[in-house]
């Protein structure tokens, strides 16, 4: 059973290799969890970025069977993808950042907290997990 | 939004683009491996121009540039934040790849096979950028009026 505690070191272990920050959240924007570089920023993109990455995928996804979205902007990269069936991943980066390396990274952990995250979904446990 | 006599004034931008003689986009079809098609719309998502590579038989087009309107919706939103503008979005499905190119108020979207070299394909944003500057500058000029 995947301990709640343990998601952000599991998320913490991503941002290396140009990753800044990653970060789990419903299909509605609320995070669950959030590991990034600076913590004070963190807090205040987070939130933001969660939002209207839901918001993409939401538009993106129900196109056709989409896995993965990679976003190139002025100031970063980003790649959301879904976990477990209802939970968004994000993972993102400065501009430099790698493509290659941030849709590996994504899909590799997507899968890593694939069943823990779907066994506990699935027992209706959500977040409360004590 | 009020609702915009758009297909009019797109026929209007898409005249001064052809007599332009710019086919950037039939430039690319030739250069990048597994690129099906490549279409440029407006915001709204009507098509203004479009380039299918020559084996392509798909006829996807709705589903294919049913997405540029969530483009243009999705830049607005990231630029907010302090990712800032969106320069191109990769969105991988199991049968293709499509990747939109932010030249607002033109989408660029650009069709192609799943395994096709998504930083590639996104990299073209600064060429597509260049090549639709004056058609770009056309339909802003219709979008004020």
């Amino acid at each position: 059973m995947l301990k709640p505690k343990v998601l952000p070191e599991i998320l913490a272990q991503c941002n290396s290799g140009g990753v800044k920050t990653s970060m789990l959240f419903n299909r509605d924007g609320s995070l669950l969890a959030t590991v990034g570089e600076d913590a004070t920023a963190e807090k205040t993109n987070a939130a933001s970025v969660s939002a209207i990455m839901a918001n993409i995928w939401a538009s993106f996804a129900k196109a056709g069977d989409a896995h993965v979205v990679l976003l190139d902007c002025e100031n970063g990269r980003a790649g959301v993808t879904v976990v477990a069936g209802t939970l968004l991943l994000c993972l993102y980066g400065d501009a430099s950042t790698p493509f290659g390396m941030l849709k590996l990274k994504a899909e590799t952990l997507a899968k890593y907290l694939d069943a823990p995250l779907s066994q506990i979904l699935g027992s209706g446990g959500g977040k409360d997990n004590k | 939004r009020p609702p915009r006599s758009t297909l009019m004034r797109s026929s209007a931008a898409s005249d001064v683009y052809k007599r332009q003689g710019i086919n950037a986009e039939y430039g690319v079809l030739e250069r990048v491996p597994g690129l099906r098609a490549v279409y440029v719309c407006d915001r709204d998502g009507v098509t203004l121009l479009k380039a299918l590579a020559a084996n392509d038989k798909s006829d996807s087009d709705d589903e294919d540039v049913s997405l540029a309107a969530a483009f243009a919706v999705s830049a607005d939103q990231v630029s907010k934040v302090h990712l800032r503008r969106v320069k191109s979005l990769a969105t991988f499905f199991s049968q293709k790849l499509v990747v939109h190119i932010n030249v607002l108020p033109l989408v660029v979207a650009l069709v192609a096979e799943p395994d096709s070299n998504a930083g590639l394909l996104m990299a073209l944003a600064g060429d597509f950028t260049n090549a639709l500057e004056s058609l770009r500058d056309s339909v802003e000029q219709l979008e004020e009026k």
